[in-house]
């Protein structure tokens, strides 16, 4: 069926120049997948029948069933272009385009991260009814900070022209509109190195089409095609095709006005040369007699031929039919791809330096920015794919330098691997086998060239989820990606027998394996074994994948979906609290203060990215925006929990003696009290805690860490309790797009769910609004269902998470919501329902 | 007063020490019972009328309250030491030692209508009973009533320390039950016959019996000999549901199999196991930590018994078994495990296994900053060739050829490596010395730094609260 043979591929390979990896993103339901469908389909994978229907791409049975894509799946293919046309870099006629489709639904956008990293390129497909949303900007904004080429496809142009019955001329402005808006978000991208990358439809970065209807094009195409037509220059037909050009009939010639002198309106050179026909062809073939003279004539004008057979077909199958011999969607796909984003030869160049962590001059790096097949093997391992045999996995990836081997013996330097401590987290292996990703199939190949994506077999038992890969002794790795969504909604759950224990933890493993948004915690001291994922489609998804997959035969009970809280203080502590150690010779004075919000997300901005607090620019911060006197900011003990999280313990003594010796002590106090609060074991956030005085035993015997870290852990706890502590909730970002006569019905529910509105947009040309709220994440358990319910089903909702937000009521006062939460939470983790009282902390002199 | 001498059984205690011609006789008592130790030892001196007869209180033992302390009463170079309250009966020390149960009050009557609601309905199976060491004195009596309507319960007994003439008498039942209930004397006439024709049989023999011999866990003699049977068996706890023998019992051997009666309470009722604790909370925690072994890199070996000589085939295993995972093990001594010793360790250890009595378990560690494992625990997390059936076996004890096995094991691993170096492949080794990330590496000498000052006072007064300290507040 394949129209090209796999040696083909192979040979391309080793052409940098003729590469291209591209990931396709979107908002969900944009119709990323049945776009890819036609790429599929020219590549000769599908027919071209199924093209727009098969969802190829979509290769679990959950996603064939729910038509949403929940993993990012990879495919090689092979075209093969006209010799005139070739871009400027070129190496021989034929490419090969590596592409991923990625998940479009938030809770799953830790897998766009993982196909961004390893592509040059994206495809960003636009709803031309619906607009960008939210979610459009996020792929966006992270394929932009990745120093990914975007090129823009408008899609369902379809809908626009049946279903909203627009004119050309209103067609027109909704392109421009979305068009405007995505070149928002790229205008606050300047990268030198990217160059100008504003979507400019004259350009050709941008096309537009129906990927259900399998057509697409791009203004040069039709440029080209009136060009043949008029014998003129191509050029010139372009620049008439877009923006203000009009044509005046009467004088003959082109007008930069709307109206002519004599007042009447002219049409738009788009709408006169391409949306006006492809309009009139709409209109002719859904007319319920058929026209067949009026028909003959256009399809002779734009040079479609049909079969007798297909001429009997009905108007809607009819419709597609013609457009796809029109317009083949894969052609002007496949052309903006090729032309306008960059093979890796061109990429790698500027994308090393957000990519490599080591000297930008040294050898892997250098390999890394020329592509070189003969350098040092440096590749990143992003995911990891399920194999067909249970529990196994692909290590998905990119080479970027070098050419892996089956066989072949490399390093593999894992997440935690640091350059500092050369033995961990470090392995060396055999690769197994070398595999091209072809969807639902797999290609072995011997060996892969610089510029690919490949996947590797035999290594997932070295990697948790991501890794570099390299022959290089001395290579560091390459740099983590930072993911945007947070798992702040978990479930806990159990086996039914206890003996199925050790194979359920198995299961999580595998699963924290294969999803690199998952986060799998055994709660030690509750005896809680918890999944947490981005949201509740997401949990739902991981919990069907550990049942019927990864712990397949045994029964797993589960608990309703809990969110995490935070603690924090809300004030200074209203007293000094000491603490005793448990000899009685030792005592530490310290005082709680609550931090900026703001300064909390720095830090864990700044923990993301660098992972590094010494560094000045970061201590530089804290003097200059937030003020802090500079001889406290350089006595930051430490930060927490895990060392990075956003609280602070800051010594503030002079001059007493030892003090050093306690340091870690302290560290190791305060690591263990941000990770668990007093009020119910939560993690803290926003607390800065100061020592004010410190005493100690002269004998360093009598001060050992022992001694220290309990009196430490104590003083913390009773510091958080005269602060005012707080919970504080995790709170989503909802969108919900309604059609305005149900919208009332909407904030009612908002209402009842604590969600507050931040704005209410309509969007243009439809009778939709965009109501974008804060919702409690406690609150959107069932919210999806209770939506649908309310709105008939017409309301579309998008949540993610965005911020901490403060419970103000006092959790320890009985009979408040906070109270409630602390107590049930407290319960949960074996806890008993009530906190200690500050005199169990808080020790008296 | 008469009550007095029964709840510390002075009568016994009296005899006893006249049996065994003890001159320095120890007493341990656990923090509880320390007020009436003065009592006790009036009570006893008055008994004894004997000026040379010492008495020694051990206030503080350097071993966990349910086991004995050898150690302490080695100092004062005691010849008997007795043991107050309960115990775990896992000593093998060679001192005499009268253990003296601090008994509680049944109600036989109530026990055996308990009994009778739970069990007349249910068809006989095979049960055994097992009983806290509080309702020793008055069991005989109630499984004599008991066995009557319940002929398929069969007890276990203490394993208690004897002397020859007792031992003699104790193994008649643990062989035959039956006739112990019928006629005991003649029986025990018949029975001391036949074991000392026995004894003069051959010695083979005398191995065949011992191979028969009885089972013996959690300081119990079981009426079964193969640990396979238990399982078979109901099992039945008379005592208090938070008695810590009961948990061992419990976590062996699975709850799901465990009724408990508790003849404390008022209304007399059997209960499961699960229903008394949150035995799968429990679990649940417990292989938790079994997975956290299996991620440490540096395991502390605590050895918190006083009898060494046990301990060091398990101490053995274990050092094996942490080298063949390659990870690093260090042995410490510790006697009475706390959170605040083991926190001297907490910068270089990720994880201690104690080696203890049966009852050393932790199960709380909210004080603890690393994790505590029972030595099963660290089998189950590094023994790849075991699969956890959802026990832990207290009782671990490993034997010689376990030992074997994985010293050849290790040896295979370590030829690997030599293979493995040959061909020139760098072994990564996980253990990486901790004391370079220690910020603090020694006191600073600033020699010639400081300025040559007068001797200053220091603090005086109460380490609690200094003469010159006021309350902040």
């Amino acid at each position: 069926m394949s129209k090209y043979s796999l040696e083909q591929i192979l040979e391309l390979m080793n052409h940098p120049l003729n590469i291209r990896n591209i990931s396709v993103i979107a908002h969900v339901d944009h119709g990323k997948t049945t776009l890819t469908d036609s790429l599929v389909s020219k590549a000769g994978i599908i027919s071209s029948k199924l093209a727009g229907e098969k969802r190829v791409m979509d290769t679990r049975k959950d996603e064939q069933l729910r038509c949403i894509t929940i993993k990012s799946t990879a495919i090689s293919l092979f075209y093969e272009l006209d010799e005139q046309s070739l871009p400027q870099e070129s190496d021989g006629n034929s490419f090969l385009i590596n592409l991923i489709d990625s998940p479009g639904h938030v809770d799953f956008s830790s897998e766009v991260t993982a196909a961004l990293r390893i592509s040059d390129g994206a495809l960003v497909v636009v709803d031309c009814v619906s607009g960008a949303f939210v979610q459009t900007e996020t792929v966006l904004n992270q394929a932009l900070s990745e120093r990914v080429k975007p090129v823009l496809m408008i899609n369902k142009v379809d809908r626009a022209i049946l279903e909203l019955q627009l004119e050309p001329e209103e067609i027109y402005q909704q392109f421009v509109k979305v068009i405007e808006s995505i070149n928002v978000i790229i205008s606050s991208y300047e990268d030198k190195y990217l160059g100008d990358i504003a979507i400019d439809a004259t350009k050709g970065n941008v096309a537009f089409g129906a990927g259900k209807q399998g057509w697409t094009f791009t203004l040069n195409q039709f440029a080209e095609m009136y060009a043949k037509k008029w014998k003129m220059p191509k050029e010139k037909i372009l620049r008439r095709l877009w923006g203000d050009n009009f044509w005046d009939p009467k004088r003959k010639k082109w007008v930069k006005t709307k109206k002519d002198k004599e007042g009447n309106i002219l049409e738009r050179g788009f709408c006169k040369l391409i949306m006006g026909p492809i309009c009139q062809l709409f209109k002719i073939v859904n007319q319920k007699t058929k026209d067949e003279k009026a028909l003959n004539k256009l399809l002779g004008s734009i040079g479609v031929k049909l079969t007798n057979e297909e001429r009997e077909e009905e108007s809607k199958e009819l419709l597609v039919t013609i457009m796809k011999k029109f317009l083949p969607a894969a052609d002007a796909l496949i052309e903006m791809i090729i032309y306008h984003l960059p093979s890796p030869k061109v990429a790698q160049k500027y994308r090393v330096q957000n990519l490599y962590e080591g000297d930008q001059n040294d050898e892997c790096a250098q390999a890394i920015a020329n592509c070189d097949p003969e350098g040092p093997l440096m590749m990143y391992v992003s995911k990891m794919i399920p194999t067909k045999k249970k529990g196994r996995f692909y290590a998905f990836g990119r080479v970027f330098s070098g050419t892996i081997k089956s066989g072949q013996k490399v390093t593999i330097l894992g997440q935690n691997y640091r350059p500092e401590f050369p033995k961990k987290d470090r392995f060396i292996t055999k690769i197994q086998n070398t595999v091209l990703m072809m969807g639902n199939k797999i290609e072995p190949i011997s060996n892969c060239c610089c510029g690919n994506m490949i996947g590797l077999v035999g290594v997932d038992n070295y990697l948790v989820k991501t890794g570099t890969i390299t022959t290089h002794e001395r290579a560091f790795p390459f740099k983590q990606m930072s993911f945007t969504v947070s798992p702040v909604v978990r479930i806990a759950i159990k086996p039914k027998k206890i003996q199925n224990l050790p194979k359920l933890i198995e299961g999580m493993q595998k699963l924290e394996k294969a999803d690199s948004c998952v986060k799998c915690l055994i709660d030690e001291k509750s005896g809680e074994y918890i999944i947490a994922g981005a949201g509740e489609l997401h949990l739902e998804i991981c919990l069907k994948d550990l049942k019927e997959d990864y712990c397949k035969g045994i029964e797993i009970i589960s608990s309703e979906p809990v969110v995490s809280f935070s603690e924090t203080a809300t004030q200074e502590s209203s007293q000094t609290c000491l603490a005793k150690s448990a000899n009685n010779h030792n005592r530490l004075f310290v005082k709680a203060y609550p931090l900026e919000e703001d300064l909390c997300n720095t830090i864990n901005k700044v923990n993301t990215e660098q992972k590094i607090f010494s560094t000045n620019n970061f201590l530089n911060t804290l003097t200059t925006k937030y003020k802090w006197d500079k001889k406290f900011v350089k006595k930051i003990w430490a930060f927490g929990p895990e060392q990075t999280g956003p609280n602070l313990l800051i010594d503030t003594t002079k001059g007493i003696q030892y003090l050093n010796e306690i340091k870690s002590a302290c560290s190791a106090g305060f690591q263990s009290f941000t990770s668990m609060g007093v009020l119910c074991n939560e993690p803290v956030r926003g607390v800065k805690v100061e020592i004010k005085d410190v005493k100690l035993h002269a004998d360093s015997i009598h001060r050992g860490e022992n001694q220290i870290i309990p009196m430490a852990i104590r003083s913390f706890y009773a510091s958080e309790l005269t602060a005012k502590p707080r919970l504080m909730e995790p709170i989503f970002l909802c969108e919900i797009s309604v059609p305005k006569y149900v919208s009332g019905q909407v904030y009612n529910l908002l209402n009842k769910k604590r969600g507050i509105v931040l704005s209410e947009t309509p969007k243009e040309g439809s009778n939709l609004v965009i109501i974008k709220s804060d919702l409690p994440i406690i609150e959107s358990f069932g919210f999806n269902a209770d939506l649908r319910s309310v709105t008939q089903g017409k309301a579309f909702e998008q949540c993610v998470f965005d911020h901490w937000e403060i419970v103000e009521e006092d959790p320890l006062k009985d009979g408040t919501r906070a109270n409630q939460w602390m107590k049930e939470t407290r319960i949960r983790k074996g806890l008993e329902p009530e906190p200690f009282p500050l005199e169990h902390y808080h020790d008296k002199l | 007063m008469e009550n007095f001498d029964e709840q510390f059984s002075i009568t016994k205690t009296v005899e006893v020490i006249k049996k065994n011609k003890s001159t320095r006789v120890v007493l341990q008592l656990p923090p509880k019972l320390l007020q009436f130790s003065y009592k006790i030892e009036k009570h006893l001196k008055k008994a004894l009328k004997d000026d040379k007869i010492s008495f020694f209180i051990l206030a503080g033992a350097s071993t966990r309250n349910c086991c004995i302390d050898t150690v302490s009463s080695a100092r004062v170079f005691g010849d008997l030491i007795v043991h107050y309250g309960h115990s775990c009966l896992s000593s093998t020390a060679q001192i005499p030692i009268l253990n003296i149960f601090i008994p509680t009050k049944i109600s036989i009557q109530n026990i055996i209508s308990a009994f009778e609601t739970e069990f007349s309905t249910q068809k006989a199976k095979q049960m055994i009973l097992f009983y806290s060491t509080e309702v020793e004195n008055s069991i005989s009596g109630l499984i004599l009533q008991l066995n009557k309507t319940f002929p398929n319960l069969k007890r276990t007994f203490l394993n208690l320390q004897k002397n020859e003439e007792e031992k003699e008498k104790e193994q008649k039942p643990e062989k035959e039950e039956k006739e112990q209930e019928l006629e005991e004397k003649k029986e025990k006439k018949k029975e001391e016959v036949k074991e000392k024709e026995e004894e003069k049989e051959e010695v083979k023999e005398k191995e065949k019996e011992k191979e028969k011999e009885n089972l013996k866990i959690f300081g119990r003699i079981l009426p079964i000999t193969d640990i396979t049977q238990l399982t078979k068996n109901q099992l039945i706890w008379l005592g208090s549901s938070t008695n810590p023998t009961l948990f061992s019992l419990a976590l062996t051997f699975g709850a799901g199999n465990i009724l408990v009666l508790d003849p404390e309470k008022e209304y007399l009722e059997f209960e499961k196991m699960e229903r008394t604790q949150p035995m799968r909370r429990i679990l649940m925690k417990r292989y938790a930590l079994i997975e956290k072994a299996k991620k440490s890199e540096n395991i502390g070996i605590v050895v918190g018994t006083t009898n060494p000589e046990k301990d060091l085939q398990i101490v053995k295993y274990l050092q094996l078994l942490i080298k063949n995972s390659k990870k690093k093990s260090q042995v410490i001594s510790m006697g009475v495990v706390k959170s605040l010793k083991l926190g001297n360790f907490v910068h270089d250890l990720d994880i201690f296994v104690v080696i203890g009595c049966n009852e050393s378990i932790i199960l709380d560690q909210s004080d603890y900053y690393r994790s505590v494992l029972v030595p099963d625990e660290l089998d189950l997390a590094l023994n790849h060739d075991r699969e956890w059936d959802g026990t832990i076996n207290l009782s671990f004890y490993p034997n010689n050829d376990m030992i074997a096995n994985l010293e050849k094991k290790l040896k295979q691993s370590l030829d690997l490596i030599i293979i493995e170096q040959q061909n020139q492949k760098q072994i990564d080794n996980l253990i990486i010395s901790r004391s370079e990330t220690r910020s603090f590496k020694g006191l600073e000498t600033r020699l010639g730094e400081n300025k040559v000052t007068q001797i200053e006072e220091g603090l005086s007064g109460r380490a609690s609260q200094y003469q010159d300290e006021i309350d902040l507040n």
